[in-house]
């Protein structure tokens, strides 16, 4: 008897959760049905849910012509620009973050909790001055712009610390017996411990670079160096007044969907990084 | 308790001790390079900017707390701020409570699980304006999806955006929408922590579904409930994204918030000293509330246990 209404427990349970999960779900699929459909098609009353039409003219409009705005090259560099930020954080996070967990020296806790106290500091507060000091620097409208100001805040060191503080000392010990250097202990033994903490920093720090909008829209005004975010506001500036809205979808899915690839090949190192650390957006 | 965790090993030999060991300097110096010129002089900067006043032309010239209380008597920052604070009370709680229920469904087990588990949560990780164009798309007033199901209701069409009335909490069901998924995986990592046995012995002595989850559940999240409260709160003092593309402030200036406000004051109208005096009152305001509401909770949560 129990046996029976368990089991019908769990088919209501599942038919229930993948109805919710549908619909939440659904406005994403809509981007991607919209984005297939002629825009003249997407005006029609009822609408077609599975496109009566197939077309790819929204994508080669959006990644090849595009009024003004060139979707596929920006694409491409955001993903130069996601890519080189994370890079250079892993490069210098890394020994900053090994220092403060495992070596002694003067300052060192009072440094640390300075950076780790600037991590409650809204970033609305740096929009200003860090604008002009690149407009001072002349690098407003440069590469620079994008690559160089997101190295800054110290969520990487705090995230690696924590997990290099577990690092067992016997095996600080034994490598320090066999004359092991600091740098050389890091690179070798401390780096593969650390994969699971770096793969989630390497992930949260690219996304953070593919998402941003208001930052590059700030100090990149030039289209040809324009990331996708700002690209595909500019891109419904060009589309949106006479309502194309299959090609602003079809903008949209483009830059929706290396994120979902991403979620989809690493979602268990997403979701440890943002349930570790809790702080990322 | 930090202090003993840390042992270093390679600190200067006893016999060389005149010689200060540079390696540590070395090993930080890369990430402080960046830090001191993108984080350090930008908060000093900052704070002497709002003590100036200056627009790209000319000299900044020092005004002391001039910016501050000029703000006090704008009525566009007195509506920025009372916007903001319209948003946080409306979002919050909503972002508090839904990704909870929908976390407290998905840590069953059932067939298609992981399915609706992704389905759910990857919405948040969808860059802002790829959602928000999605939105415009569906949320349009002739052509959307949304007034298409309205229409075949026999409902009248509704101007989503455009009207006061219905333009902020627009833009609080998009973000409940799009950033649910965060706090979920937030919960779902909490609830697998919890006590299995403190489950099975509540069974044994007869508690019901909603007596454990009231009883044992809902006291053992608290600290995590606190979490989401104090980063939903900051969160909704930085709302920009949303405004920007669905509403830009509008309309009649309706959903003008803070970060909102602070862009036009620095990048539209060029008033450096007076979008700086806003970024340091976004952050008492985050300070004061995110201090306060750890009072409030704790002690409204500490009565449950």
């Amino acid at each position: 008897m129990a046996g029976i209404r368990e089991r019908r427990k769990r088919v209501f349970l599942s038919i229930f959760g993948l109805l919710l999960g549908l619909i939440w779900f659904f406005p994403i699929l809509w981007m991607f049905f919209s984005s297939l459909q002629p825009n003249s098609e997407l005006l029609i009353y009822p609408p077609r849910i599975i496109p009566r039409v197939l077309t790819s003219e929204n994508y080669r409009t959006v990644l090849f012509s595009g009024r003004g705005v060139n979707v596929g090259r920006s694409f491409l560099l955001s993903v130069f620009y996601a890519t080189c930020v994370t890079l250079v954080v892993l490069a210098t996070a890394t020994p900053a973050a090994f220092a403060f967990a495992r070596m002694k020296f003067r300052g060192r806790d009072i440094i640390f909790w300075l950076i780790v106290a600037t991590l409650i500091l809204p970033v609305q507060m740096f929009i200003v001055p860090v604008y002009l000091l690149l407009d001072r620097l002349r690098l407003l409208n440069t590469i620079w712009a994008i690559i160089l100001p997101p190295i800054g805040p110290a969520f990487g060191v705090f995230l690696l610390r924590q997990f290099m503080l577990t690092i067992p000392d016997e095996l600080e010990d034994a490598a320090k017996i066999d004359g092991c250097s600091p740098l050389r202990f890091l690179v070798q033994i401390v780096v593969p411990l650390m994969r699971p903490p770096l793969v989630s920093l390497a992930i949260l720090t690219f996304l953070g670079v593919w998402n941003d909008l208001l930052w590059p829209m700030l100090v990149i005004t030039d289209s040809k160096l324009l990331p996708l975010q700002p690209a595909l506001t500019r891109l419904r500036g060009e589309y949106h007044g006479t309502f194309e809205a299959g090609t602003i979808m079809a903008g949209a899915f483009v830059a929706a969907i290396p994120v979902l690839i991403i979620f989809a090949l690493a979602s268990q190192y997403i979701v440890r990084a943002i349930s570790t650390s809790g702080v990322s957006r | 308790m930090v202090q003993s965790a840390v042992k270093g090993m390679w600190e200067p030999m006893a016999v060389k001790k005149k010689r200060r060991d540079l390696t540590p300097f070395f090993f930080i110096l890369p990430f402080m390079v960046f830090f001191v010129v993108f984080i350090l002089i930008p908060l000093v900067h900052g704070l002497i900017l709002s003590f100036q006043e200056w627009s790209l032309l000319g000299e900044p010239i020092f005004v002391g707390l001039e910016n501050y209380i000029e703000l006090l008597s704008i009525r566009r920052f007195k509506a920025a701020v009372e916007n903001t604070l319209k948003f946080a009370v409306q979002s919050v709680p909503l972002l508090l409570i839904v990704p909870l229920l929908l976390a407290l469904l998905l840590n069953k087990k059932f067939v298609g699980q992981r399915l609706a588990q992704n389905a759910i949560i990857s919405p948040f990780l969808i860059p802002s304006s790829s959602v928000l164009l999605l939105w415009i798309w569906m949320l349009d007033t002739q052509t959307g999806m949304i007034n298409q199901a309205f229409k075949a209701l026999g409902l009248p069409n509704q101007a989503w955006l455009s009207r006061q009335g219905s333009a902020m909490g627009v833009i609080v069901f998009v973000t409940l929408w799009w950033t649910a998924g965060y706090n979920i995986i937030l919960y779902l990592s909490s609830l697998q922590d919890l006590p299995q046995d403190l489950y099975e012995a509540a069974s044994v002595d007869g508690a019901n579904g909603w007596d454990q989850f009231w009883h044992i559940t809902l006291p053992l999240l608290r600290n995590r409930m606190l979490f989401i409260t104090t980063l939903q709160i900051i969160a909704s003092f930085k709302l920009f994204d949303q405004v920007y593309i669905l509403t830009g402030g509008g309309p009649a200036g309706s959903t003008r918030t803070l970060a909102f406000y602070l862009y036009e004051t620095g990048f539209r109208d060029f008033m450096f000293g007076r979008a700086a005096a806003v970024s340091w009152y976004m952050f008492i305001m985050i300070a004061i509330f995110g201090l306060l509401q750890a009072k409030l909770l704790t002690r409204w949560l500490g009565e449950g246990v």
